[in-house]
């Protein structure tokens, strides 16, 4: 047993020293385009394994994501915007003053943002989760909708519908890369651990874990706070790398394409949020030449906007009727390294 | 001997005057998701003036490329950048709507890559901005026009604006409608707030007929409206009613059948009127491949929107220094384009003319132009 | 007596699954709860545990009445079950099945476990080590690893009950723990609970149909009809009892 925890140690610090590294080339090396993919992506990982916890994890149905990142990007913005640009801004009414004296460095802002969005998270979860949480989806949806109408109808708070601009662009690769690490990190550090275990038990079967003497209102509440937290956090650095933010982002569509991240990737495994992310954010960049012109088999075809999004969606329906438990399953993917290792039965 | 590198040198000199370049030109707009059809329409326009006019005086050709955003942010990001540093791109023609339009600008500016947009209206969408620019009005003059044409020409004296919350576009126009009424003398007698998706407006247009004013400004987009003028005249209000070019489409018309007769809306253009030359060329052209000769205002606004960039270019003498092909849009005067004569100032906005249309028999007619 | 069961009433709507019920349990008794289906024994095991309150009466454990406490925090006052169609947690080893019982006994904090701190590890390793003695007790640590469904029935019920375990009760009620087991693996568990019984201190309160089952090992039964108490003593004297015989001509399984 010993001798194997330190192997473990060693592996993930050579993961994490392999990212960083990445990180710090890519920066220097890969031209801006390809930057800002990796920003995305990078991103949309922080999203997806804090959206994991709730979903996969817990196993609780919640379609809360566009909410939080939606509080999260306002709140940096926010905080972000300096006085002048708001001033001139605001378009349909002037800003409250209050408005105004927000101001916060970019760590704070991001902390303040992930700490406004798990504060909202607990007020929503402790009357849906003293019930059976089998209304969280529909609470989680309304709540989505709910911040967007906020959004579009204080606009002497967040400029309405035009949205807030000129936010300074702090996100990088160091940011957005770290922090992602960071998420990571924290995600498999909290599922391999008592926290951890009482969720995957209330996913399992919530009457067994009550019987072991697992809380499990506690459980499910502390998932979705902390994956709001990430979740708010990924929206400050969304906010912060867009430099421009608008109510109509954050739709119920934002929460589907991070549903389909967590289902392609397997429900309930970190690292397979992360392929999925790879997966759907890269790949639909990727698949962006099937929209022009294209050569096929000396044919020549024309453009065909849209057909990118066709064939996507196609593979997703092929993965569900095939490989619905997703790529990875429940694993993650060290377990796959671990097959060997096992006893025979 | 002699006569062999003579020979090389003239072909290889030859050539090298002969392989004229290709000049890159970036599109955004969206092609696919909600907003496709008017993307699609205002891309035919770029694409029908790049057919038309596909070099530049030196000779280059113009390549256009196209990248699809979906009408989402996230992906206007990732295509401004794409087209910028993958495609090098020396100007972008784009996005669609002032929120996209905004996303394009806060990268662009940082890159010094001009902008040109077809039709986002937004009055903020310039300001501060040092490479963006647009070939169509802006709201504050789009909601002059109306209230000069129904203060000084007809002679109303009381309004009614209602107004779609959840549309920067409508906001935007209705501030700058209210602001002209008042400072033309008339009064604004009631200001009604709705949300784009709100199908049952019974309270609004009672509301509205118990006020009674002289007119009613509905700056919204055509699902809106026509749904309001149905409803309108079931209990039987009937008043002058206007809108901004949210309205000037064929499915607005499809949409209100007869309740929309007497409807009135500002346009950046229609085709039965060609104000230039150029005009009507385009539509000739325009007819002879597709058979039909109604242009579209987006068409028309994007063909201009190339054009425009194209007469930049020329006048640069590297038509590939973009900060050049910047400077030079914001000298355009008095330029001939298909949807009328088109100035930029040095802060990027058109100064343009308008149309105003009534909606006789069915169709759009043209009433005037106003100029600015 | 460790647990007193005080004049308990349990009504669903109209029907009335437990009538003025009341009996006691002493410390290291091997107590079965008997009678026939629907006589309201998994319903007694609920009231126990905390997921139903008692229409009427109280339960008494140690003394301390358990009405209005919370389902975990019974469990943490002592008392742990297992249940009749084996629920284990289909996603995890054999060894987290076990950690799940000994969870609220780790003493360290969400913060703790996000950075890893040395409290952290020392207390993972310790109930780490823990969940493996009590699974080397049923002879089952070597399959700490394998995912807990994937083994045969017998062997996971002692896990369950292993996992039970975990939570250092003091009472261990156990619901028809022989059920689906054929006669030599039944007598291997009844062996294997009473020297649980003994080397955990338990108190144990079991549900069976099974009679031999019951006579091996229980000190004293109780025989339950249509929520009613029809006897109170030894398994022996149960079985020779004429109410005892009516309630349940031929439901006893004497093979």
């Amino acid at each position: 047993m010993e001798i194997s925890i330190k192997k473990d140690q060693w592996i993930n610090l050579a993961i994490v020293a392999t990212a960083l590294w990445f990180i710090w080339f890519a920066s220097g090396h890969f031209d801006e385009y390809t930057i800002r993919i990796l920003n995305n992506i990078a991103i949309f990982i922080i999203l997806a394994v804090s959206y994991n916890l709730i979903n996969g994890v817990t196993g609780q149905f919640s379609l809360e994501p566009n909410g939080f990142v939606a509080v999260g990007a306002y709140v940096t913005a926010l905080l972000l915007v300096t006085p002048e640009a708001k001033m001139y801004q605001y378009a349909i009414v002037d800003p409250y003053p209050f408005v105004l004296t927000l101001h916060a460095n970019f760590v704070t802002a991001l902390l303040l943002a992930g700490f406004f969005s798990a504060l909202l998270a607990f007020t929503l979860a402790a009357p849906v989760f003293r019930v059976r949480g089998d209304y969280l989806a529909i609470v989680t949806l309304g709540f989505g909708f709910i911040i967007k109408i906020l959004a579009i109808n204080n606009p002497e708070v967040t400029n309405g519908s035009l949205g807030m601009n000129d936010i300074p662009e702090f996100s990088n690769l160091y940011w957005t890369g770290g922090i992602a690490i960071i998420a990571v990190i924290s995600v498999l550090n909290i599922v391999n651990s008592k926290f951890g275990r009482a969720m995957k038990a209330v996913r399992d079967d919530e009457d067994a874990a009550t019987a072991m003497g697992v809380n499990t209102f506690k459980a499910k509440t502390l998932a979705f706070c902390t994956s709001a937290f990430f979740e708010g956090v990924g929206g400050g650095l969304l906010a912060a790398l867009l430099t421009s933010i608008s109510p109509d982002l954050f739709d119920f569509f934002f929460t589907f394409q991070l549903l389909i991240i967590i289902v392609l990737g397997g429900l309930g495994s970190t690292t397979g949020a992360i392929i999925g992310t790879v997966l759907v954010i890269g790949g639909s960049e990727w698949m962006r030449f099937l929209d022009e012109p294209m050569n096929i088999f000396g044919h020549e075809t024309t453009a065909m906007p849209g057909m990118r999004m066709v064939v996507f969606s196609l593979l997703l329906i092929l993965i569900m009727l095939f490989a619905r438990e997703g790529i990875m399953g429940k694993r993650e993917l060290r377990d796959l390294f671990k097959f060997g290792k096992k006893g025979g039965k | 001997m002699r006569k062999l590198v003579v020979l090389a040198s003239s072909v290889a000199i030859l050539a090298s005057v002969s392989f004229a370049k290709e000049v890159k030109l970036g599109v955004v707009m969206p092609m696919s998701g909600p907003l496709a059809a008017y993307g699609q329409t205002c891309n035919e326009g770029v694409e029908f003036a790049n057919t038309l006019a596909p070099t530049l005086k030196n000779g280059d050709t113009i390549k256009l490329v196209l990248v699809d955003n979906k009408g989402d942010k996230v992906e206007t990001a990732t295509a401004t950048t794409r087209l910028i540093s993958s495609d090098k791109v020396v100007g972008i023609i784009g996005a669609l709507t002032s929120t996209n339009t905004a996303q394009v600008i806060a990268i662009t500016d940082k890159k010094q890559i001009p902008v040109i947009s077809p039709v986002a209206t937004n009055d903020k969408l310039t300001e501060q901005k040092e490479f963006a620019n647009r070939v169509c009005f802006t709201d504050s003059f789009q909601g002059a026009v109306v209230a000069n044409y129904a203060t000084k020409d007809l002679k109303l004296k009381t309004a009614v604006v209602v107004v779609d919350q959840a549309q920067v576009y409508s906001l935007g126009l209705a501030k700058a409608f209210t602001e002209a009424f008042k400072k033309a003398g008339g009064t604004i007698v009631k200001e009604i707030k709705v949300s784009s998706g709100d199908k049952d407006f019974k309270a609004v247009v009672s509301q509205i007929k118990t006020a009674n004013p002289d007119m009613i400004f509905l700056p919204m987009y055509h699902p809106e409206v026509s749904m309001i003028t149905r409803q309108a005249k079931q209990i039987g209000l009937v008043k002058p009613m206007f809108s901004g070019d949210g309205v000037a489409n064929q499915t607005f018309i499809d949409l209100g059948g007869d309740s929309v007769e007497g409807y009135m809306f500002t346009d950046f253009f229609d085709y039965s009127a060609p104000p230039t030359q150029k005009s009507k060329d385009f539509i000739a052209a325009y007819e002879k491949k597709t058979g039909k000769k109604e242009v579209n205002s987006f068409t028309a606004l994007g063909a201009d929107s190339y054009n425009v960039m194209v007469n930049a270019m020329n006048n640069c003498a590297n038509p590939e220094d973009s900060v050049c092909i910047n400077n030079e849009i914001k000298k355009t005067v008095a330029f001939e384009g298909v949807s009328g004569v088109i100035n930029i100032d040095k802060n990027g906005n058109a100064t343009r003319s308008a149309v105003i249309k009534v909606i006789k028999d069915g169709k759009a007619v043209f009433k005037s132009t106003v100029n600015p | 007596m460790i647990l007193k069961i005080d004049n308990v009433t349990k009504n669903f709507g109209g029907v009335t699954a437990i009538k003025e019920t009341s009996f006691s349990v002493q410390p290291k008794e091997i107590f079965g709860l008997i009678g026939p289906n629907g006589a309201g024994k998994t319903t007694m095991f609920n009231i126990i545990t905390g997921n139903y309150e008692p229409t009427k009466g109280q339960v008494l454990f140690r003394n301390e009445s358990l009405t209005g406490l919370k389902p975990h925090q019974i469990v943490r006052k002592g008392i742990a079950r297992t249940f009749q169609n084996i629920r284990l947690f289909s996603s995890m080893s054999v060894l987290d099945n076990v950690l799940i019982g000994f969870d609220f006994q780790a003493r360290y904090s969400f913060f703790e476990s996000i950075v890893r701190f040395p409290r952290f590890i020392s207390e993972e390793k310790r109930i780490k080590n823990r969940s493996m003695e009590i699974l080397d007790y049923f002879g089952m640590s070597k399959f700490a690893h394998e995912k807990a469904t994937d083994l045969s029935y017998g062997q996971q019920r002692k896990v369950e009950i292993a996992r039970a375990l975990a939570t250092n009760p003091e009472l261990l009620l156990l619901d028809e723990p022989a059920a689906g087991m054929n006669p030599s693996e039944t007598e291997e568990l009844g062996q294997i609970i009473k020297k649980a019984r003994n080397d955990f201190d338990l108190t144990v309160l079991l549900i069976e149909h099974d009679m031999k089952f019951v006579n091996q090992l229980c000190d004293k039964v109780l025989v339950l009809d249509y929520g009613k108490t029809i006897f109170e003593g030894t398994p022996s004297d149960a079985i020779q009892d004429k109410e005892v015989i009516t309630a349940y001509l031929g439901d006893f399984h004497n093979d």
